[in-house]
């Protein structure tokens, strides 16, 4: 636990003196948000929470995918996992200090964030906060193991880079993010079963509606469950120490194998009585909030 | 540990990287209180060896034992006892010294005091600084403190003065000595040949991934049977043909005006030129012994024209 405490302490402060790091992991989300808050200033109700959970996810999804799993490229190009591994720590060592890093970054952010919209939207946050860190806490994890297995197969900082950005726009595109669920094919819909960051904005939304009932987004909580311990298994198994141990297309058909469980997850999500109502009142939360 | 217990030891290890044979069948054992040093032109498998040996690198086949841990079985355990430097390293920009040797020291079970390693490699005013600021020989040092963070048995230096000028160089040189005698096994790889001789109890000289020979450094110079060389000027004009019969010479050659007498000992050719000089009455204006060294058995081992 020593050795994971004091990585993690190590990389946050990269993550704090590194400018950039910064900027996308703290300046920008936050800067977005105070654009929207400002921008529906007078909107109240959980119509408005819900556009400000779309925004915590877009920026899980910026630290997961871009921070996290680039990162963690350029210390294998760069030779520095290479002196890491001369010494007695593991594979499970880095991921779990770099993943800690990174969520006490979105934690905080996420923390101010809620704040805001508690105080901005007259939203009751401080009664649903458990069951909602909860769900944001294992969307970030679904999309960090995402953004790690995506560091376990590709060999160059410009793969990653490529592989992140589809996976980023793929992800945003169909979680409601960028376009509400509702006007999207029916099929399409159904296929936010299988995208973390689209549960952790039903499951999110679902909270909102639903104050009172302490496990109303169970079903997502399970299948982002479920992403997070698949993907990090096989991000760990999967760790190379050195940009010389080039990831074969064998490896990475192995690491396909990871698909079925988050399949299986789908398809159980979307067998539930409700998925599809749920996944149709997120988004009429999310085209609805207008400024009173 | 006893005193000549082995450490180190490897037996028939061989590597392959696609057609290459990086590592052809060798064997070596190193016992503790050594700097084992393994010399060898760019490629002749030094790294690959002791990359193999930290674990880091599998084996083709062969058997390695460190403290007698396997490092392809027990690599965690065995990156506990053993520390190392590679030919390169590197680590983030924006971390400050003291952070590094703070943070490595807490992957061991039983470090060193971090100011003590920093001070042994000369470091404790730096110890704010980013690691981007540091000049080369400053990494290096770094390098070589984070080997021997963990206070290991047994400390890997891959080319450690590669790179460096004189001054650090011989700073090292010191520093390295200083491990040795502080009981820990030392097995280095280098291309210098007189660092070899200056520092490793034992040398074994690699060619094309096969060790030629494993031996001290006086031994190897025995081994290459390397004539020693009288280099000899005189006064007065000389015949060639009246030096090859004296005794002791088995050959003369010409070089910038000087006679160069060579045979297997030096002594006895000097004092055949000397009762020579005086029996011909022709002053010896210049006279140079020049004794077998470790680059000369190398470079008869090899079969290299010069390094």
């Amino acid at each position: 636990m020593k050795i994971i405490w004091r990585l993690m302490w190590v990389d946050l402060l990269l993550l704090m003196r590194v400018p950039l790091s910064l900027f996308f992991n703290i300046v920008l989300p936050l800067a977005f948000f105070g654009f929207y808050a400002g921008f529906l200033h007078n909107a109240k109700g959980p119509a408005a929470g819900g556009l400000m959970m779309r925004l915590i996810t877009l920026g899980a999804l910026s630290n997961g995918l871009f921070g996290l799993s680039i990162n963690l490229v350029v210390m294998r190009e760069r030779d520095i996992l290479r002196r890491y591994h001369l010494s007695p720590i593991s594979a499970s060592h880095v991921i779990a200090s770099r993943l800690i890093a990174n969520y006490a970054m979105f934690l905080m952010v996420a923390l101010l964030e809620l704040a805001v919209t508690q105080a901005v939207f007259s939203l009751q946050i401080a009664r649903v906060l458990p069951q909602l860190l909860l769900l944001l806490s294992l969307g970030y994890l679904a999309i960090a193991g995402i953004g790690f297995v995506i560091a376990s197969i590709v060999n160059t900082a410009g793969e990653a880079q490529v592989c992140n950005q589809v996976t980023f726009f793929a992800l945003l595109f169909l979680s409601g993010i960028s376009v509400p669920l509702a006007v999207l094919p029916r099929i399409l819909q159904a296929a936010a079963g299988f995208f973390p960051s689209a549960l952790m904005i039903v499951g999110a939304d679902e909270v909102l509606l639903h104050p009172g009932s302490p496990l109303a987004s169970w079903p997502e909580m399970i299948s982002l469950a479920i992403f997070s311990i698949v993907t990090f298994a096989v991000a760990t198994l999967m760790f190379r120490w050195e940009k010389e141990a080039k990831v074969t297309r064998r490896d990475r058909l192995r690491t396909a194998i990871v698909l079925i469980p988050l399949i299986l997850a789908g398809v159980w999500l979307n067998g539930t009585k409700d998925f599809m109502q749920r996944v149709q009142a997120t988004s009429e939360n999310s085209s609805t909030p207008q400024p009173k | 540990m006893e005193p000549g217990r082995v450490v180190v030891e490897v037996k028939d290890l061989c590597k392959r990287y696609g057609p290459t044979e990086a590592v052809r069948n060798v064997s070596f054992s190193i016992p503790e209180n050594c700097i084992f040093g393994l010399l060898g032109p760019n490629g002749a498998g030094k790294t690959s060896i002791i990359e193999m040996i930290e674990g880091i690198r599998t084996a083709d086949s062969g058997l390695i034992r460190v403290a007698g841990l396997d490092p392809a079985r027990n690599g965690r355990q065995v990156r506990q006892i053993i520390g190392a430097q590679l030919q390169t390293t590197a680590l983030h920009d924006k971390i400050r010294i003291r952070e590094i040797f703070h943070l490595f020291a807490s992957f061991y079970p039983s470090p060193k005091k971090e100011k003590d390693v920093l001070e042994w490699v000369g470091l404790t005013d730096k110890s704010n600084c980013f690691y981007q600021s540091l000049s080369g020989g400053e990494k290096q040092r770094i390098a070589l403190g984070l080997a021997l963070i963990g206070n290991p048995q047994v400390v890997f230096l891959d080319e450690p003065t590669t790179g460096l000028d004189a001054e650090m160089r011989l700073q090292l040189h010191k520093l390295i000595l200083q491990i040795r005698d502080e009981g820990k096994v030392v097995l280095m790889s280098t291309h210098y040949i007189e660092e070899a001789e200056k520092l490793c109890d034992v040398v074994g000289i690699l060619q094309l991934g096969a060790l030629k020979a494993v031996a001290p450094p006086q031994e190897i110079i025995l081994m290459g049977k390397v004539d020693e060389r009288v280099r000899v000027a005189f006064c007065q004009t000389v015949e060639t043909s009246s030096l090859e019969r004296l005794g002791g010479v088995s050959r003369v050659n010409r070089e910038n005006g000087r006679f160069v007498l060579s045979g297997p000992d030096a002594a006895r050719i000097a004092v055949s030129v000397t009762s020579f000089s005086e029996a011909q009455a022709n002053q010896i204006e210049d006279m140079k012994i020049s004794h077998a060294t470790l680059e000369d058995a190398y470079l008869e081992l090899t079969g290299t024209e010069s390094k």
